[in-house]
């Protein structure tokens, strides 16, 4: 069945996909990184305490978590268009799945941070660190392994979502997936993108897991 | 060196939280080069005291001196090169786990903002003092305790300091790397002059390697005084069982005797003889001659072979050696 396959059209499509899950997950961690640090510093006996920032952060992230990623998609594509020139294609689907992720890696930061142990973060305060190097050389290198899991995981999801985002006009395995293959009875075509896809996740959570490893030294 | 003047702190009520007053009209000064150590039981405010000493936590009421400076009006940034001046050692060690015990010793360096050729050769001198040059690139991870509490000395001892601050530093260590990590203290103090300020709830460690005192209970300092002192005279009835605690650990691990210090030589040369071999280990316990003349030995180990060894180095210890039991 696989001679129905249009191989040009799959590479394309697994560039588009590859683009849009790489430029996504670098703004992702670009923003999800900051905004679960906020979430941490501002929290009562943090180094930062401020609880009305705190409660506003998490208010944002909240809602963006608890919006459905296939609202998010319709509501933000035309918003790409003021944002990066165009509502269709890849690099608009990147606006909805940055949306839609950051919020969430927010959350796993937060999460990663508050694991490490007050008393390291005592120790560099004892030591007259300012809070920019807790943050810097504390806080974040402590905290590197439980990230990049993170990230891991993020883009994982991010591939998902991207496949969704593909459908609704973003390009990419999804969208090949679904009307060169569902939609015109292909099924050589919806087997190969699907595979595809599998991979991909495979081999970023092969690479996420033997980084993260890498960097473990507890 | 380390002032404290009529201190109260309050940790105010919150949600779920009714508020506790951790200390209260506390007054101490601690001389320069002195080992001081505050002993008292869980929650009596022992690490809200040393926390305030460099500034980690401010006083309700009352003023913090160290070293000339008043830290309770520090403004943030000159409380940050203050801290610099104050190390800290802790009872888990607080390594930064992702650095090597030589990246973890150069950290305080780095907040300092030295250079890099400065922080090598600090931080080499200090691994060496340590003991732990040839563990430079290992991580804390490979570390056994007492090593862990040599990087973490070594790190607080980065820029100099003037006052050492140690919360429960030996507690999570067993005996042998106690009195270890006690003695590279005690060497640090005699070397470099530094004030060392300890906390913790151990008579031993306060009879191992301080020269004064404060015995806290909810808040409050109950009594204060040389070690010598507490021990002979203690007062409050919390110092009592402490000392009492120290003193029957002592009695229960073997047999104490008491010689006269013309003795000491002869007695000891022959003890070292009789004890070996039978798991038993001489100790001078006051390592001071008594008001009688006298100097109190303990033989730690099994009480039978300790009264064994006893009678072979010293066959007739009653009658000439002026050697006598300690009840
Ligand atoms: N951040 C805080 N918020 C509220 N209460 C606190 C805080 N820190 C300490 N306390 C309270 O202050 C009292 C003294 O605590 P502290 O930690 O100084 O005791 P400690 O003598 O060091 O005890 P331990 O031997 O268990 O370490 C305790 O009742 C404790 O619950
Ligand atoms: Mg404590």
């Amino acid at each position: 069945m696989f001679h129905e396959v249009d191989w040009a059209a799959v590479w394309k499509a697994a560039g588009e996909t590859a683009y849009m899950v790489g430029i996504s997950t670098f703004f992702t961690a670009l923003f999800g990184i900051p905004l679960g640090i906020l979430l941490v510093i501002t929290d009562r006996g943090h180094i930062r305490e401020m609880p009305w920032v705190q409660k506003l952060v998490a208010a944002v992230v909240n809602f963006f978590r608890a919006v459905p990623f296939i609202v998010l998609v319709l509501f933000l594509f035309p918003l790409a268009e003021w944002l990066v020139g165009t509502s269709l294609g890849p690099t608009a689907a990147t606006i909805p799945l940055i949306a839609g992720a950051a919020p969430f890696y927010a959350r796993i930061v937060e999460t990663a941070l508050r694991e490490v142990d007050k008393g390291v973060v005592e120790a560099a305060r004892s030591m007259g660190s300012t809070r920019f190097q807790v943050v810097t050389k504390v806080l974040l290198p402590e905290a590197t392994p439980a990230l990049v899991s993170g990230l891991t995981v993020t883009c994982v999801t991010l591939i998902s979502f991207s496949a969704m985002a593909g459908v609704v006009g973003g390009g990419g395995l999804g969208d090949a997936a679904f009307r060169f293959g569902f939609q015109s009875f292909n099924d050589g075509m919806l087997v190969v993108c699907g595979f595809l896809l599998v991979v991909m996740v495979q081999l970023v959570q092969w690479i996420g897991d033997w980084v993260s490893r890498q960097l473990d030294k507890r | 060196m380390i002032q404290l003047k009529d201190i109260g702190k309050t940790y105010p009520p919150r949600q779920g939280f009714d508020g506790v007053t951790a200390l209260e009209g506390v007054n101490l000064t601690i001389e320069k080069g002195d080992i001081f150590g505050i002993i008292g039981r869980s929650g009596a405010g022992k690490s809200t005291l040393l926390r305030l000493v460099n500034g980690l936590e401010s006083p309700t009421s009352g003023q913090v001196w160290v070293d000339g400076e008043e830290i309770t009006r520090l403004e943030e940034r000159d409380l940050r090169f203050a801290r610099q001046k104050i190390g800290m050692i802790f009872q888990h060690f607080n390594l930064l786990w992702s650095r090597t015990v030589w990246e973890n010793v150069a950290f305080p360096l780095e907040v300092a903002g030295k250079s890099k050729t400065e922080i090598k050769r600090k931080v080499d001198g200090l691994l060496e003092r340590v003991g732990l040059t040839d563990r430079a690139n290992a991580y804390p991870s490979q570390l056994s305790g007492g090593q862990k509490q040599r990087v973490g000395i070594a790190r607080a001892l980065a820029n100099d300091p003037k006052v050492l601050l140690c919360d429960e530093a030996t507690s999570a260590l067993d005996p042998e790397t106690t009195t270890s990590i006690l003695k590279l203290l005690k060497e640090i103090n005699r070397e470099t002059g530094i004030t060392l300020l300890l906390i913790t709830h151990e008579m031993s460690v306060v009879r191992s390697i301080c020269h004064r005192v404060a015995v806290m209970e909810e808040g409050r300092v109950i009594e204060k005084g040389t070690v010598k002192e507490v021990f002979r005279n203690p007062v409050h009835p919390l110092t009592r069982q402490l000392v009492h605690q120290t003193e029957e650990e002592g009695e229960g691990k073997g047999l104490r005797i008491r010689c006269e210090a013309g003795n000491f030589p002869a007695l000891w040369h022959s003890l070292r003889q009789a004890v070996a071999g039978r798991q038993v280990t001489v100790r001078v316990l006051e390592g001071e001659l008594n008001e009688d003349g006298g100097i109190v030995l303990v033989l730690e180990g099994d009480l039978e072979q300790a009264e064994k060894a006893l009678r072979e180095a010293a066959p007739d210890w009653v009658e000439e050696g002026g050697i006598s039991l300690v009840p």
